[in-house]
């Protein structure tokens, strides 16, 4: 059986570094830091953890329709959403993914678009 | 000089330090890291004015004996949630003059890393009940085709040593009119009536 990004990577120890700076890069970030304003701490550590799992074919999936009802009550915009595909990107090209790795996570993000984003 | 140089190590280390008089439990002293995390504060300001859930009775008497006492307290800075471990050590008794130590240390990426750590377990728990659950399916599915002793081997060896079993009976049967009987009748039922046999 193929390999997932998750394990290819060496599994939790890694994956576990890119969920705590892009953690730190979100809420030092002016312009996607205040959906969290006043999210307690580990409701968003526990939201990164299964977000950047699922991504990667971590243990941990969504559906669509979770993913969507996780953000309906959110104001977010396209522009929130292409800020935090920027914060992905970069956080996965400085903890060293090739850049195939982080097109394909990257790409798995941008398909989800459509189901956080306000139409 | 030594005094001098030692106030300003007090002043600049990563944790933060504060001074308190144990008998009016009044502000004598901090330095820098203390005034970063907790504001301006004013020397003689009552230490209950800073921190409203402290327990100001179980403090003195933890001060009193066993002369520490140790607690937590979370605050937001901005979006983020800062915890700091507050450790208070009774320490100078001269002159009926009593000082407490309070060193404060940042704690908040321990508590991120702790809900991160519980955010997977629950993760990989979850995961292992559904294998465990999937397992047990396909384990029955193949005792209902092979009895237990041919599973067993199966599954250690991934193949199963053909035996010959003598004397041995066997047994065939031939339904009279199945054909007919499956054309009149609903499929549900057929199987059913199988299925009991």
């Amino acid at each position: 059986m193929e390999k997932t990004l998750f394990e290819k990577y060496g599994g939790f120890s890694f994956v576990s570094r890119i969920v705590m700076d892009l953690y730190d890069r979100l809420l030092d970030d002016d312009d996607v830091g205040p959906f969290f304003d006043d999210v307690e701490m580990s409701r968003i550590v526990d939201h990164q953890t299964k977000f950047v799992s699922s991504l990667m074919g971590g243990p941990a999936t969504y559906t669509d329709d979770q993913i969507a009802r996780m953000h309906e009550r959110l104001d977010i915009g396209s522009a929130h959403f292409d800020q935090l595909k920027v914060l992905l990107t970069q956080t996965l090209t400085d903890h060293g993914l090739a850049p195939e790795d982080v097109a394909t996570i990257v790409g798995a993000f941008e398909v989800r678009r459509g189901l956080v984003v306000d139409q | 000089m030594i005094e001098a140089i030692n106030e300003q190590l007090l002043r600049a280390i990563g944790v933060g330090v504060a001074l308190l008089d144990l008998d009016t439990l009044r502000v004598r002293f901090h330095n820098d890291t203390f005034k970063e995390w907790f504001g301006e504060i004013e020397i003689g300001l009552p230490f209950q004015d800073l921190f409203a859930d402290l327990d100001n009775v179980a403090l003195k008497e933890a001060l009193e004996n066993p002369g520490r006492y140790t607690t937590e307290t979370s605050f937001r800075v901005r979006r983020r949630t800062m915890t700091v471990a507050m450790n208070f050590n009774r320490a100078l008794d001269r002159g009926g003059e009593s000082i407490a130590v309070l060193v404060c240390q940042n704690i908040s990426r321990i508590k991120e890393l702790e809900s991160m750590i519980d955010s997977y377990s629950m993760m990989v728990e979850r995961n292992t009940r559904e294998i465990k659950r999937e397992k047990e399916q396909v384990e029955k599915l193949l005792l209902n085709m092979m009895p237990r002793s041919v599973y067993e081997e199966y599954k250690t060896f991934g193949i199963v040593t053909p035996r010959l079993y003598d004397p041995v009976s066997a047994i065939c049967l031939d339904f009279s009119r199945f054909a007919e009987m499956a054309g009149e009748h609903d499929p549900g039922v057929i199987v059913s009536e199988l299925n009991d046999i």
